[in-house]
């Protein structure tokens, strides 16, 4: 009886296929049905106000338009989302091109033998956990930061807004998008370096019987033929630097209710400050904390989803145009 | 005949399976197996472990499980019954109570904390600070160190001109609770504006930092001088010679630096205020030698236990707990610089709320 069998095997394997879909699916719901109260509670305001406060839970809840609150509550996310965006901004802007001259260095300048133990070095980074760089950069790059390149950057680009002004410690935004730059390169640069890779040798050997130059061939051939690739292998960096907790939480000097006013100001992220106040939201007895910790982690689910989605599009979009040209993918 | 031999072979099996049972009960006597888990605040956790480790029961073969997760999801695990003991450093709000009024908070222990800084060169003096001026520096009021209201405090000691940088728990933490209630109740704007709690509606300070537990704290101060924070007095061994603390005014007015004894005075001046079920805030005490800033911790748990196995050897565990020749030893508390609970409040609060553990008939 093959057939029967068969039939039992595929209704199994696409029972267990449909697992991720189904987690996806009971994850999202489940924010979605805890972000209730808070959605209809804050409003707006929600993503306007920069003042997160937890309230007084010791002292009895207060009634406002019906809904039941800790005394002195509020609840605004910008801080984080602004956080949480800028850190994983810059760390890109600093990931973009060294990412691209790794990639570009290995595959047209080094021999293989050393090739392969960069390449792998660079896996490696992936592999290591995100505390141990938050130790690094309290232990070692904060320290570097506030007694030399903060002071350094404020006097030769002070000139520009976002880079002048106090510097109170190395804990922040500098900081931040220092370690999520280095968490977010090995990603970006095996990317990009699988499709240096694949991208067709007789196009690029065509380039050298022409008379180029390697320095050449990379910026005008190889560069432009997979410009998707990197916007994507981009969009993958920054949605792991969105939802990135431990290692931010260690080094943003995970300030509250005070926007940054530069780039050494400490900072929060959503995720960190997600992780921050949990604990002190079973406190309270309302479950206001709690459900507004829902929104926030919704927020930030949808942020990564859209970013992860994005990123994947394109590379996708991309992989269909080298085949409609008659490249080698 | 028939009949004799069946009745023979009878009575010698009934004698022999009586023999048997005899020998059993008689043997070493077998305990029952009894696991109590305990998940909640991290400033316990080291010392549970240890307890943990030590605790043997006079009836029950117990295990003790430990869990450091904080003590908001200590006292929630224990409302929902993950785990028999939420430990907690705080106590359960009136309205937490009012919705699960089912839940005991035992007092078990006495913790306190420093009011530390880095402040190179006057690390080994003690400043005097007051909660006023704490809350000032917190609230960006007071910017430097050598502010008016800071020096008045302190005559004679040359402070330098650096802006100040406060730092707090941003993670939910019993030290921001006990620091918070002291600021709250000697200085009343902070009361209405930024309230106490574990974690609460800290001041926009462009100076300020959070940074997460209090090893971080110690850390990040290390690294960063002229900051000022609270830290556990658990952790006296790990600032010692790197960070200086302050003698805090106390509500008489005086100075007091924190000792066992002076946290000890604190806890005895509100022996006769400590209502039955042993929820009380105990910073800001009266008494010259009392320092003020000081907090009760908590066990967290079910008045109604689900077996009565359970809930004897609860009982057994939090009654050697507040022993002192059992878990409040020195030899135990010691090296983590908790501090025991008077015999007094352990007799008239604390087993008076151990034996009202029951259990599900």
């Amino acid at each position: 009886m093959p057939h029967k069998l068969d039939k039992i095997f595929y209704f199994l394997t696409f029972l267990i296929s449909i697992i991720p879909i189904f987690l996806v699916v009971m994850l999202f719901s489940f924010l979605l049905y805890y972000s209730i109260p808070s959605i209809k509670y804050n409003g707006l305001k929600f993503f306007t106000s920069y003042y997160w406060y937890p309230g007084q839970v010791y002292l009895p809840p207060v009634n406002i338009n019906g809904i039941l609150v800790p005394y002195g509550s509020s609840f605004g996310i910008l801080l984080f989302l602004y956080g949480t965006l800028i850190t994983s901004l810059i760390a890109l802007i600093i990931a973009f091109p060294i990412s691209i001259v790794v990639s570009l260095a290995v595959n047209l300048y080094v021999n293989e033998k050393f090739k392969k133990l960069i390449i792998s070095l660079i896996e490696l980074f992936a592999a290591i956990p995100s505390v141990l760089y938050g130790l690094w950069g309290i232990v070692y790059l904060e320290p570097l930061l506030s007694n030399f390149i903060e002071p350094a950057m404020n006097k030769y680009l002070g000139f520009m807004p976002f880079f002048s002004g106090n510097i109170y410690s190395g804990a922040g935004i500098l900081a931040s998008s220092i370690i999520l730059c280095l968490m977010i390169l090995p990603i970006m640069t095996s990317v990009i370096n699988g499709s240096i890779l694949n991208f067709s040798t007789s196009i690029k050997e065509g380039a050298i019987a022409l008379g180029a130059t390697r320095y050449e061939m990379a910026r005008l051939i190889i560069l432009r033929g997979i410009k998707i690739q990197i916007f994507g292998a981009a969009m993958l960096g920054l949605g792991r630097a969105l939802g990135e907790t431990m290692a931010v939480l260690m080094v943003s000097g995970s300030v509250f209710n005070i926007m940054p006013s530069n780039i050494y100001s400490p900072i929060n992220t959503m995720a960190a400050a997600l992780a921050s106040l949990l604990d002190s939201a079973f406190m309270d007895s309302t479950g206001m904390n709690l459900y507004a910790l829902s929104e926030l982690g919704l927020t930030l689910m949808l942020i990564t989803l859209a970013a992860s989605l994005i990123g994947r599009f394109i590379v996708g979009l991309g992989i269909i145009r080298g085949f409609t040209r008659g490249e080698e993918i | 005949m028939k009949k004799v031999y069946i009745a023979t072979i009878g009575i010698v099996v009934i004698l022999v399976i009586a023999g048997i049972f005899v020998a059993i009960n008689s043997g070493p006597q077998q305990k029952k197996n009894i696991t109590l888990s305990e998940s909640g605040s991290t400033l316990l956790y080291p010392v549970f472990n240890v307890w943990a480790k030590n605790y043997t029961d006079p009836q029950y073969n117990v295990t003790i499980t430990t869990q450091a997760t904080g003590s908001g999801t200590g006292i929630s695990s224990a409302i929902k019954g993950t785990v028999i003991i939420g430990a907690s450093d705080t106590y359960m709000s009136n309205s937490l109570m009012s919705a699960n009024p089912g839940m005991l908070n035992i007092p078990i222990l006495i913790s306190s904390q420093y009011v530390a800084y880095n402040l190179p060169g006057l690390n080994n003096i003690h400043l005097n600070l007051s909660g006023p001026v704490i809350a000032g520096i917190y609230n960006n009021s007071i910017q430097y160190w050598d502010d008016q209201k800071i020096q008045s405090l302190n005559p004679g000691i040359s402070l330098p001109h650096e802006r100040i940088i406060p730092v707090y728990r941003s993670d939910g933490s019993g030290d921001t609770a006990m620091f918070t209630s002291f600021l709250s109740k000697s200085c009343s704007w902070w009361n209405n504006t930024v309230g106490y709690g574990t974690n609460v509606n800290w001041p926009s300070n462009p100076a300020s930092h959070g940074a997460t537990g209090n090893a971080g704290i110690i850390s990040f101060m290390e690294s960063n001088p002229y900051t000022i924070s609270y830290i556990a007095m658990t952790y006296t061994n790990q600032i010692a010679g790197k960070l200086g603390y302050a003698a805090l005014i106390n509500r008489n007015g005086v100075a007091v630096l924190p000792t066992t004894q002076t946290v000890m005075n604190a806890a005895a001046q509100y022996l006769n205020q400590i209502p039955p079920d042993g929820r009380i805030s105990i910073t800001w005490a009266p008494g010259n030698d009392s320092y003020p800033i000081a907090t009760f911790e908590y066990l967290i748990v079910k008045q109604v236990q689900p077996d009565k196995d359970t809930a004897q050897a609860l009982k057994n565990f939090i009654l050697w707990i507040v022993n002192p020749n059992g878990g409040s030893s020195s030899k135990y508390l010691n090296q983590f610089y908790l501090i025991p609970l008077p015999s007094s409040v352990v007799n008239s609060v604390t087993v008076p709320l151990v034996n009202k553990i029951t259990y599900a008939s």
